[in-house]
């Protein structure tokens, strides 16, 4: 096979982070050829210093032969050399349509127009063949604002297509994905890559990368660790390869107690942004030490499920009770006074103040009582022992409770929420949304094992997630949503299987 | 861990750098009017620090502009652009005012707190108006505010025409009584009064709340991620009118301590655009509080400075006037001081640049 790209001895150093340190990579035509590493170990870095978005300190660029780094090489040189990327924050504009994004800079004109006036049915009947080769359905006359996360994907991949890309990089592009979307992307890599273009898919989700790739790069801590052949490695390696370390995802799930009812929902019905009632009529109990997870795609009413028991979405009706008391409807704060313990879905919008330091954010719920403040005066010492104290209990790296949120990693920010929630004495309920979403590997065995003993010392837990396997690795019981209803209620014995859940989860099932 | 971490003498190093940029920008105007600058700076030193007139004059506004400072400081932190607090203080003036002439003759320790204490009450309630708009209505709060000055102005105007004329030639009240007066300062012939000691006070009981308080600790955080207060259990709406109205009380104390240590009643327009001072002297450090201070000082003293540079250098005072801006405009793009990305920027260049011509000489 051809080798198309080489990137050799590349050194990156940003302010205060050498973001990449002596790393290699390299391509052959017609591969997908797997980069993973945990948050910050560069591979980001590494591939938009291949799309020319960065320059480098120090190394070389070999594409097709040529070298490109001997003078200025830009994003513009690598398109010209049939680089296309697609970035995980989509780069659209949302007032317009998919056809216009797709052709914005680079618009076909019409003959003779002196370059002003746009041929549309050219630029329509181009796009249409990549729609048809590659099966990406999108719908070119939306506006981008009206169409679902997994094509406005299909339509950064076209728009790499449509400048002329033969290497396609994409940045964790199942990140935001449904488990069925990623399903039709992979299925889109494949043809792809039989119809000759080389592929390169960032990720750390390493089943996925099992799935699809031929060779799989290793990155870690900013250095280039490894190149193995798909078939010549497992899970468990890359794993082991990827942290530097063992790491037992399947953890040790504690049995579920009989305890008493501690979350009791009524048969509530919720509206979402945009629609009345997004969830119909939802009753389910949580019991004392077990976890209840619930399953289901993206957007059928998770979100509004977790908001609503939080007191932060309205409720149109039924009730929610916590150990006994109503809690409808209820401020959050008066919510969090029962013991409600709340892990939000985002941790960048709900879960922290980035820009505050992260002993203000781990104790942020518990500021105003004793010993953290007396008569409304702040005790900073006790508030910075204790931030200390939880950082060493939740392995929170680094240590310092003086650093700012935001300059944590993804999976460190998420260990603060943990311990502002789980950190506190007399929670009895906890609810944790997507818990691991948009972590490294390490970082999710922390997380996973700290709901667990949570479990094990008695607290009722509410597990949203779209990740099948969190919800089946930490639950006793399962749900599955479906268009703001329950479609079907499973005892995790340890027999469910993925299929079963699926189906459910589209809507079938035994109670349709 | 991609972010930079920036130390926190960082941005006190950038807003140094800016003032030196601002103040050579401002000697090369002066020189370029046809004056000598150093001459000029020095005149300045002098009408703002030597003598006790010049530097009471200093103290005189520095004790507005620290005082509205600090309350303007409060309500950035929540992202309420209140430029109200002018009229605060014309509302918090003349409620100062109005029990030091209306109530019997009453010992100072009385009197005061007395009229201090009615001025901000009315001011609280004032900008109440604006806080509850922005809070439940999200009503944008440069509008209200800035409408509001003009209807408390024309209130004040509306109180010392009629029910509380002087009844003399000039549009004023009456005086307060002997014993509402503050103590002026041993800086006679100037007007500076013990009133410095309220803004000290009122400037260290601003950073005690906001750094060390448990409400400090919710509006630090409302504005910066209003949903987050939401989940935690602060009420964000609340924070929000709460602290727009403590930022109005404490304008409306900066017009008290204006009527009780400077003028002794209430003049019309006593006041114009000096709340603005106090708002810009925040800007101009970014609501750095531990800078506040320096930053209220520096804007009296191109107020008291600019006449004596007139006086002895024939410089116009309003060319002053240009420098407040162009270091605002110097703070505002901070960044373009960013010594240390600079550093980095030139090293990288440095290093590209050199391995470059090593590779091109050898091609060739």
């Amino acid at each position: 096979m051809e080798k198309i790209v080489e990137m050799n001895n590349i050194h990156k150093q940003f302010p205060f982070v050498k973001a990449v340190d002596g790393s290699r990579f390299d391509l052959y035509k017609g591969e997908i050829h797997s980069l993973i590493g945990e948050n910050g170990a560069g591979k980001s870095t590494m591939m938009k210093i291949l799309y020319g978005m960065y320059e480098i300190d120090e190394g070389e660029i070999i594409v097709n032969g040529e070298r490109v780094t001997d003078g200025r090489y830009t994003t513009h040189d690598a398109i010209a050399h049939g680089i296309g990327m697609v970035h995980q924050e989509f780069m659209l504009v949302k007032e317009m349509t998919v056809l216009e994004n797709i052709i914005l800079g680079s618009e076909p004109t019409k003959k003779g127009s002196r370059n002003v006036v746009i041929d549309f049915d050219a630029a329509r009947k181009k796009i249409s063949h990549y729609i048809e080769n590659y099966q990406m359905a999108v719908q070119m006359d939306k506006k981008v604002m009206n169409i679902s996360v997994g094509e406005m994907q299909r339509v950064e991949i076209i728009k790499a297509l449509y400048r002329g890309a033969d290497i396609l990089i994409l940045d964790e592009p199942t990140a935001v994905l449904t488990p069925q979307e990623a399903d039709k992307l992979f299925e889109i890599l494949d043809i792809m890559r039989r119809d000759g273009k080389t592929i390169v898919f960032i990720s750390h989700k390493l089943k996925e990368v099992m799935k699809i790739s031929d060779r799989i790069s290793v990155m870690r801590a900013s250095k280039y660790i490894t190149t193995v052949n798909k078939s010549e490695t497992s899970i468990p390696e890359l794993a082991t390869l990827m942290v530097g370390r063992e790491v037992f995802l399947n953890l040790e799930r504690t049995p579920a107690k009989e305890g008493e009812v501690m979350l009791d929902v009524r048969d509530i019905y919720v509206p979402s942004e945009r629609e009345l009632s997004k969830i119909r009529g939802i009753s389910f109990q949580v019991r004392k030490g077990e976890v209840l997870g619930v399953a289901g795609v993206d957007g059928n009413g998770q979100s509004e499920l977790g908001e609503a028991v939080a007191g932060l979405r309205r409720i149109e009706r039924g009730k929610v009770f916590l150990d006994g008391v109503d809690i409808t409807n209820r401020s959050p704060l008066k919510i969090r006074r029962q013991g409600f313990a709340h892990i939000p879905e985002d941790r960048n919008d709900r879960g922290l103040n980035k820009k505050h330091t992260f002993a203000e954010n781990m104790l942020a719920a518990e500021i105003r009582d004793r010993p953290y403040s007396r008569f409304g005066i702040l005790h900073t010492k006790k508030i910075m022992e204790e931030a200390r104290a939880r950082s060493e209990r939740f392995d929170i790296r680094p240590r310092n409770p003086e650093n700012l949120a935001g300059s944590l990693s993804g999976g460190n920010a998420q260990k603060i929420v943990v311990a502002r929630e789980l950190g506190a004495s007399g929670k009895k309920f906890l609810l944790a949304a997507q818990p691991t979403r948009g972590i490294d590997i390490g970082n999710i065995e922390g997380i996973r094992e700290m709901i667990n003993d949570a479990k094990a010392e008695g607290v009722a837990v509410l597990l949203i997630s779209a990740d099948l396997d969190e919800i089946l690795s930490l639950s006793d019981r399962i749900i599955v949503l479906y268009e703001g209803r329950i479609t079907g209620e499973l005892v995790n014995d340890g027999n469910v299987n993925e299929e079963e859940l699926g189906l459910l989860m589209i809507g079938g099932g035994k109670n349709d | 861990m991609i972010e930079n971490k920036e130390k926190r003498y960082e941005p006190i190093i950038r807003i140094c750098i800016a003032f030196l940029v601002a103040f050579a920008v401002f000697a090369a105007i002066i020189a370029i009017c046809g004056y000598n600058p150093l001459d000029a700076f020095y005149q300045m030193f002098r009408g703002a620090f030597v003598g006790k007139f010049n530097f009471g004059s200093t103290i005189e506004d520095f004790i507005l502009i620290l005082i509205v400072g600090s309350a303007y400081s409060l309500t950035r932190r929540i992202g309420f652009f209140n430029l109200g607090l002018e009229g605060c203080l014309y509302i918090g003036a003349m409620f100062s005012c109005a029990p030091g002439f209306l109530l019997p003759d009453l010992p100072s320790y009385i009197i005061i707190p007395v009229c201090l204490i009615s001025g901000m009450a009315a001011a609280a309630i004032w900008a109440s108006i604006a806080g509850a708009m922005k809070a439940f209505l999200n009503v944008n709060e440069a509008c209200t505010t800035i409408m509001l000055n003009y209807v408390a102005i024309a209130l004040t105007d509306f109180l010392l025409n009629n029910p509380w004329s002087a009844h003399s030639a000039a549009p004023e009240t009456p005086h307060v009584q002997a014993s509402a007066m503050l103590p002026k300062l041993p800086l006679a012939p100037s007007r500076a009064s013990t009133a410095i000691f309220i803004a000290i006070a009122v400037y260290a009981f601003v950073f005690f709340l906001t750094y060390r308080t448990t409400f400090g600790f919710k509006f630090r955080n409302v504005a910066d991620n209003p949903r987050f207060c939401e989940a935690v259990g602060i009420k964000s709406k609340w924070v929000i009118l709460g602290t727009v109205i403590l930022s109005g009380a404490l304008g409306g104390l900066a017009g008290g301590c204006e009527i009780l240590g400077v003028y002794g009643n209430f003049i019309q327009n006593f006041s114009v655009n000096s709340a603005f001072n106090g708002i810009i002297a925040c800007l101009l450090v970014k609501n750095n509080l531990a800078l506040l201070p320096i930053s209220a000082l520096f804007i009296a003293f191109t107020r008291t400075g600019g006449n004596g540079m007139e006086y002895y250098t024939g410089v116009p005072s309003a060319l002053i006037d240009t420098v407040v801006p162009i270091l605002i405009l110097f703070v505002a793009m901070d960044r373009i001081f960013d010594y240390k990305r600079l550093w980095y920027w030139l090293k990288g260049k440095l290093q590209s640049r050199a391995p470059a011509k090593a590779k091109g000489g050898s091609a060739k």
